[in-house]
């Protein structure tokens, strides 16, 4: 299968990732080349085999429900690019 | 005493902190001077003070009756496991400004054996590459030969134990980040099975895949460092709880252990003097006693092809939390909110890792998941199958750990395809979960390194080290960097 | 012209949790913005999520009273999309393996009884808040409530008017609110509904093409939102228009609803299994045992109610309508032989006070304390009067009414003689009262009831003195 330049735009959209024109364009044919290599996958024959999500097949790891002490805004909060009492700041949400 | 340190193995360290022949912050002193000499580029930060302070902490400890094989020996952390209050990169401008204010849980269990945290050393950005040459800081180069790559991921880690910066560093292995470096610089490097060692702090590339694992000069310094970061942690869904594996008998040698050798390893692309060297080595465990086997993987083929897809789309989603809002860097000129989320990304992220978004997004998104993404899990059970298969009758399986030896810098980088061969031979074992390592067993005509590839069944390190160390000693350690 | 409406549901209840689904940080409303919160929950580089048993089990318990399907085998998955109240820029959720299918709520709106049917319900973490800035600079982020369990509940569109899902909504709160696995505090956010609608003609099979609206913030809005979609809809089909396929937000200050986003902006969000988490393993025994865990529900109670107490089912639902008030009345009932006046005052006083304090405060009256205070009106030691006195005080002192009784002085006065002797002097002084009495006027009979009821400052025998009056009065003719 063949990506085309609408697919890369939309892709680029749901990544949100900006690409010029130029870069668009040699994206796309790197893209189709490594998209030709990974479709080596559909010829091995998968008829009847299940998807494996989880290498060793743990199941049911929980944890208690009993609450910890949260960390410190001050602390977490470090690590923000804008904010504003307390909180992180970011442009006005439309919705 | 700086060259001599320079050069000795985790081990003789650790002895010599024990005699008392020298003190930790001696240790720690020596290593932050030649990290700051060193032109390889390996370390992003040096953490003078903290080391410093620790290696104090860990003479005191030391001086008040306490012993363990990592108290006051000094050890880099790839940039990509989360130390606190000590920069965390990835090798990103995204992350460039990133201060975690919690330890990964590797790191905590560092600190609790004492070991002395000099720094954090370059890696491929995200942990995206196979050359260190996609990191925002610059490449590392490989201290066998400047002008050649390290390898990568965990370039800056490889280069660091094999420059005799320090004897231990960590690293990350997704495809082969420890193993295909670890190969072309000369040193050991080992990825436990996957839920050895936690993730918790790991900063995650592909979820399924991320194994933290150790760089080190000889295989016994593997097994003393594995042995401190190895074991069930709760914080990590993923972690296995079961007993440490047994690394008390190394020397056990490998009479009658069953190699498993397969012709699908020997592919046209190999380099014919890697080719010769791996089969050289294959004699050597003949001659102690080993059975050689010859096995079949034909899947190992179509490896790379189940990895990227499960990898890209893993990492598009564990990447989508980079958006300027909570760390890291944010866009300076932004309109809005969706334009601070182009801007912050499109500034804040390299070349390969935005293709390796874009693919993973491509193969989950509607319309293409099923023919890519849920092919790719199916192709993944039958990998893990065709292991299992091949390990009801054979214990170990042996192939090169590189298709092809160091290269130069930009050799690789043009062609994103031929940089992703690098990691054919590796990239199975992530995919299976397996224990695997990469051991020196040769050198190319050019000088540079060749490394031997060692797989095990899944949680069967013992073994797995135990073989490695037969090599190494039937070796003489005389393919480890000097 | 006239269409059939369709009506589904998707209904977000958090869970009642002490801890956060994937972090120990407190599961707990309000507080100062990012201070329940740890790297974890606020998505840092590196984190991990490990699932709280506690909530696996009231999505169980959840699926168990709503008539559900418990899925043996299910997992987690990622829903992906960008932001800024969502940390990780996914959601972990459960897409094709939820916990609980296929179940159903027989729904009681007005006379008729229908069925509901759950097509599913799913365990996933909340988001964070969003609030703008006071000073304008933008928009807060506040992540208290990232990780906050939350079950989705997902009907099928088998509700056929807004009175309907109305119902739906009250006896679903009711259900969930029984079985503890929620509070159900819509003011706080920890119940949220988004309606799905569409309409069609009458005896088309086909569905008409739905909206879905969101930000109904309460079953009233909820109410309003129905009817204002029912009507925007059929105006565009009347007009011969086409429904687009939208999801809007509701603005119950407006009373309108908003395009949000239309099917062309529609998030693709590329589910995979979550390969930080592990499946959920279900063995039968662990959910039987919760299925006997599961208190007596409202539909159960009621009938209950009908049978062993013999209340109207008018009654008998109001009681149900919330359990702490049911709990109360059934502890209640073990120590009242006349259940039907037991109904009266707890249906009467008891919800009164109640709604005073404030809706759905706790009863602070002790069981045996109203028990005591029936007892008392019915062997005629105190009148009506006195008892309502009587509970007020006891409703904010929680002394014994017998205490109060003793204390304030407030015995029913049944003494015939005294009674008599009050009587025979009024009727003396009220000689036109009594002409209009023996006249046929029956006012004068509450005149004279009155006179005594305020000379004995209300603590007369009703009864006694209506029959002391009637003799003396007609004695008179």
């Amino acid at each position: 299968m063949k990506a085309d330049l609408k697919d890369v735009e939309h892709i680029a959209k749901l990544s949100r990732l900006s690409f010029s024109e130029e870069e668009k364009a040699a994206f796309l044919e790197e893209f189709n080349n490594t998209l030709e290599h990974v479709e080596s996958i559909f010829s091995v024959d998968t008829e009847g085999v299940e998807p494996c999500s989880n290498v060793f097949s743990l199941q049911n790891v929980f944890r208690e429900d009993l609450p910890k002490e949260s960390m410190d805004n001050e602390l977490l909060m470090r690590t923000a690019p804008a904010a504003e009492d307390g909180a992180y700041l970011v442009p006005k949400t439309v919705e | 005493m700086q060259q001599a340190t320079q050069t000795l193995t985790l081990t003789e360290l650790s002895g010599a902190l024990r005699t008392g022949a020298v003190t930790a912050r001696t240790l720690a002193e020596e290593a932050l001077s030649r990290i700051r000499e060193s032109d390889l580029n390996a370390v992003n930060y040096l953490a003078e003070q903290e080391a410093l302070r620790a290696a104090e902490e860990a003479d005191r400890r030391r001086a008040a009756g306490e012993d363990g094989p990592l108290l006051g020996v000094p050890v880099l952390v790839k940039d990509n496991i989360c130390t606190k209050d000590i920069p965390t990169t990835c090798s990103s401008n995204m992350l460039k400004n990133y201060v975690p204010p919690y330890d990964a849980e590797v790191v905590t269990r560092l600190k609790e054996a004492g070991a002395v945290i000099v720094g954090k050393t370059n890696m491929d950005e995200f942990a995206m590459g196979s050359s260190n040459e996609t990191s925002a800081f610059g490449p590392v180069k490989n201290p066998v030969d400047p002008a050649y790559v390290p390898g990568g991921s965990s370039g800056g880690s490889a280069a660091a134990v094999a420059g005799g910066l320090v004897p231990l560093a960590l690293g990350s292995d997704t495809g082969g980040s420890i193993r295909q470096p670890a190969a072309l610089v000369g040193a050991v490097g080992v990825k436990p099975t996957y839920g050895r060692v936690s993730r918790y702090g790991l900063v995650a590339f592909a979820s399924s895949l991320d194994q933290i694992g150790v760089f080190t000069r000889s295989v016994t310094d593997a097994a003393l460092a594995l042995g401190v970061i190895m074991g069930y942690d709760p914080k990590d869904s993923t972690s296995q709880n079961l007993p440490l594996p047994d690394f008390s008998d190394l020397d056990g040698g490998v009479k009658g252990l069953r190699v498993g050798v397969a012709d699908e390893y020997f592919i046209e692309g190999l380099d014919p003097e890697i080719e010769q060297s791996v089969r050289a080595a294959v004699e050597v465990f003949r001659a102690g006693g080993a059975e050689i086997k010859k096995i079949s993987m034909p899947l190992s083929k179509v490896g790379i092809s189940a990895y990227y897809i499960i990898a890209c789309a893993e990492a598009a989603s564990n990447l989508a939390r980079y958006d300027g809002v909570k760390y890291g860097v944010r866009a300076e000129k932004f309109e809005d909110l969706t334009d601070l989320y182009f801007r912050s990304r499109t500034e804040g992220f390299g070349d390969e890792v935005k293709r390796r978004i874009m693919l993973g997004n491509y193969v989950l998104s509607s319309g293409y998941y099923d023919a890519y993404y849920l092919k790719a899990l199916k192709v993944r059970t039958l990998i893990k199958e065709e292991y299992r298969r091949a390990f009801a009758g054979c214990d170990l399986i042996l192939s090169p750990s590189s298709p092809c030896t160091a290269f130069k810098f930009g050799e690789k980088s043009a062609d994103p395809v031929s940089m992703y061969l690098s990691d054919v031979y590796t990239v199975t074992a992530n995919i299976a979960g397996l224990p695997a390592l990469s051991v020196p067993c040769g050198k190319s005509s050019k000088g540079l390194p060749i490394g031997l590839h060692l797989a095990a069944a899944p949680f069967e390190e013992s073994r797995l080290l135990r073989a490695a160390r037969y090599f190494e000693t039937a070796e003489g350690f005389k393919w480890i960097t000097k | 012209m006239d269409y059939e409406v369709v009506i589904g549901l998707e209904v977000h209840a958090e869970l009642a949790t002490k801890s956060k689904i994937f972090c120990g940080c407190k599961n707990e409303f309000g507080g100062e913005p990012n201070t329940h919160c740890c790297p974890v929950c606020s998505g840092h580089p590196g984190v991990l999520p490990v699932l709280n048993r506690q909530a696996v089990e009231y999505a169980v318990k959840a699926g168990l009273a709503l008539n559900c399907q418990i899925q043996r085998f299910s997992k987690f998955d990622r829903k992906n999309y960008f932001y800024p109240d969502l940390p990780k820029a996914y959601q972990i959720s459960q897409f094709d393996l939820p916990f609980c299918k296929d179940g159903f709520l027989d729904v009681r709106a007005g006379e008729k009884t229908s069925r509901v049917r759950i097509n599913r319900i799913h365990l996933e973490e909340d988001a964070g808040k969003l609030v703008h800035s006071e000073w304008g600079s933008g928009t807060l982020v506040d992540y208290n409530r990232c990780g906050v369990p939350l079950i989705e509940i997902v009907t099928e569109p088998d509700m056929r008017s807004p009175e309907e899902a109305l119902a739906f909504l009250e006896q679903l709160k009711s259900i969930l609110k029984y079985s503890g696995v929620s509070d159900c505090k819509m003011e706080q956010g920890s119940l949220r509904c988004d309606v799905n609608l569409s309409l069609r003609p009458f005896g088309q099979a086909e569905f008409g093409v739905r909206s879905e609206m969101k930000n109904v913030n309460s079953f009233s809005a909820a109410f309003r939102a129905m009817n204002y979609e029912i009507k925007r809809q059929a105006k565009l089909l009347d007009e011969g228009k086409p429904v687009e396929q939208e999801t809007r937000r509701w603005d119950d200050q407006k009373g309108m609803s908003f395009v949000m986003r239309t099917k062309e902006d529609a998030h693709d969000y590329r589910y995979f299994p979550e390969p930080d988490l592990v499946p959920v393993v279900l063995e039968q025994d662990y959910i039987e045992s919760l299925r006997a865990s599961l208190p007596e529900l409202p539909a159960a109670r009621q009938a209950r109610y009908l049978e062993e107490y013999g209340l109207s089912e008018y009654d008998a639902g109001q009681l149900v309508a919330e359990k702490e008030v049911s709990d109360f009345f059934d502890a209640c009932a073990a120590l009242c032989p006349d259940k039907k006046e037991l109904c009266n005052w707890v249906l009467g006083e008891v919800l009164r006070k109640r709604k005073e304090a404030g809706e759905e405060s706790p009863v602070p009256l002790r069981p045996e304390g109203l028990a005591a205070l029936l007892a008392l009106y019915r062997e005629g030691r105190i009148s009506q009067k006195t008892a309502r006195d009587v509970f007020e005080t006891m409703w904010t002192t929680g002394e014994d009414p017998a205490a109060i009784v003793e204390r304030e002085g407030l015995a029913q006065n049944n003494d015939a003689g005294e009674l008599g002797g009050l009587v025979r002097e009024l009727v003396d002084q009220n000689p036109q009262a009594v002409k209009d009495f023996l006249g046929g006027n029956t006012k004068a009979m509450a005149f004279f009831v009155g006179q005594v009821m305020k000379a004995t400052k209300g603590k007369a025998n009703h009864k006694l003195v209506n029959e002391l009056l009637q003799k003396e009065l007609e004695s008179r003719r």
